[in-house]
């Protein structure tokens, strides 16, 4: 889910290969709104990690239940999990809030039952928490885009500096899920592994991402706000720097330091040109060789016997 | 079952017990690691949803795939009577089990391979001892199985017959 980029306000000139939109004016910000929103609901709909299939239903509702936008009108406590929730004491709540309420009530019936078998009872609380999680997820960013509209009809200037970024809004999200997994004192060996890798992994994408991210703001802000020749340069140079150190960790290779930003661009375009998809089709077609040859020879060969047998 | 005994030639007149072993070893070992694909594939553990790197389909339906093509090849070891099919189909599987294995580490995933499944937290066996036996599998299928079909065709070629060319008398000299 991380694989798409945000380098949303760059310039034109110098902005990265992976980058395809360019929004205009407070019309271009409210439709790229509608998108974060629908962009984090598709997200959400489809979990990395989640229970089995076999042991509960899939929960996550059709797509066209998940708002475009609604302000959020209830008390956090009524919703973010411990207490409350129920589809009855609260009021306003859009569709996709109204579903994960009725599920967590569904789910909170279920538990209640005595006779659940161990495994069934903790998938079943697996999937309460994870409901519950999803919520107030869900309510914070309806909160932020709300604090984000009111910001951009204020000062349209202010808004791109707190612009909301949902890759980092999501890998912070993944993070803090891994966090959670990890603290069940019941994981087995192989999954804790499994989850302090992601989580790693997690870590390493929000810090790359933070980092590019607030290095390609200022290339826009100082471009945006007349910044001077000097502070221009030096956030031109630092943007460089960066991009050449991940060049280069990509590569396997050390960029002498003060590469141009446009000289790193050209190199980082090739490289990001589908490498990483090339070296998986690459292993598949490979992989597909060795296993279908030998069967298809195989096959040929009793073919042929068979011909001249008759 | 024959192994291919062979009574023509000298130096090669003996029952190749190796080739026996080593199928039979084959077998079991394809049997166990099947089982344990198979009973981790049936199992609930939220890590079977998650995606193989290189296939990109969901470890649980990549165990199942792998589970039922190594039992089938386990009982092919048990029941097969052609010794040279038998070794080119472990060579074929352990061909396929290694350039997975290089495509993982072409494409910088590092972690233990969970070749095993989840069985062996049940067993309490560390994801790393678990990578490294499989890693020792591997090379015995593709060592045992190129070997063992290198010794069948070497065999085969210098228990032939002589040419029919040369038994038929108008085309010799």
């Amino acid at each position: 889910m991380s694989n798409f980029s945000t380098n949303l306000m760059v310039p034109a000139s110098c902005r990265s290969p992976v980058l395809r939109i360019k929004p205009a004016g407070v019309g271009g910000l409210l439709v790229w709104l509608l998108v974060i929103h629908l962009s984090l609901g598709m997200l959400r709909a489809a979990p990395a990690v989640g229970p089995s299939p076999d042991a509960v239903p899939s929960l996550s509702p059709p797509l066209l239940m998940r708002p475009v936008y609604q302000p959020v009108t209830t008390a956090p406590q009524a919703v973010n999990g411990s207490g409350g929730g129920t589809v009855s004491n609260t009021v306003n709540h859009d569709p996709y809030e109204k579903w994960v309420l009725q599920t967590i009530d569904d789910l909170k019936r279920t538990l209640q039952n005595t006779n659940l078998n161990e495994g069934y009872r903790r998938s079943q609380e697996w999937m309460l928490r994870h409901q519950q999680e999803s919520l107030a997820e869900h309510q914070a960013q309806v909160q932020k885009q709300l604090e984000f509209t009111k910001s951009v009809h204020a000062d349209l200037q202010t808004a791109w500096t707190n612009i909301l970024d949902p890759i980092s809004e999501s890998l912070t999200m993944d993070v803090a899920r891994c966090q959670q997994d990890l603290a069940d004192p019941l994981l087995t060996t192989n999954a804790r592994a499994s989850y302090q890798a992601m989580l790693e992994d997690y870590q390493q994408k929000l810090a790359d991402h933070t980092t590019n991210a607030r290095l390609w703001m200022n290339m826009r802000l100082a471009k945006q706000q007349h910044w001077s020749p000097e502070q221009t340069v030096l956030a031109k140079r630092q943007l460089a720097d960066y991009l050449a150190v991940k060049l280069g960790v990509m590569q396997g290779k050390t960029y002498p330091p003060g590469m141009s930003l446009e000289a790193v661009m050209k190199q980082y375009r090739r490289q990001v040109g589908g490498s990483e998809i090339s070296r998986r089709n690459i292993v598949v077609a490979a992989l597909a060789l060795v296993l279908l040859a030998p069967l298809a020879v195989f096959s040929w060969r009793i073919w042929r016997r068979r011909i001249n047998h008759r | 079952m024959d192994d291919g005994a062979i009574s023509h030639g000298p130096g090669v007149n003996c029952r190749p017990v190796l080739t026996a072993v080593f199928f039979y070893s084959t077998g079991v070992l394809l049997l166990v690691t099947a089982g344990a694909k198979l009973i981790s594939a049936g199992g609930s553990a939220p890590i079977l949803q998650n995606q193989d790197p290189i296939l990109h389909v969901s470890f649980r339906h990549l165990f199942e795939i792998v589970g039922v093509i190594e039992l089938i090849l386990a009982g092919f070891c048990f029941v097969g009577r052609r010794p040279e099919a038998k070794a080119a189909a472990i060579a074929w599987l352990a061909t396929g089990f290694l350039i997975y294995r290089l495509g993982l580490v072409w494409l910088g995933y590092i972690r233990p391979c969970s070749c095993l499944g989840n069985l062996t937290d049940a067993l309490h066996i560390p994801p790393q001892t678990a990578d490294t036996t499989m890693k020792v599998i591997l090379a015995y299928l593709l060592i045992g199985g190129y070997g063992a079909w290198l010794w069948l065709w070497w065999r085969k070629r210098k228990t032939l017959p002589a040419s029919p060319a040369a038994e038929r008398p108008g085309l010799v000299a």
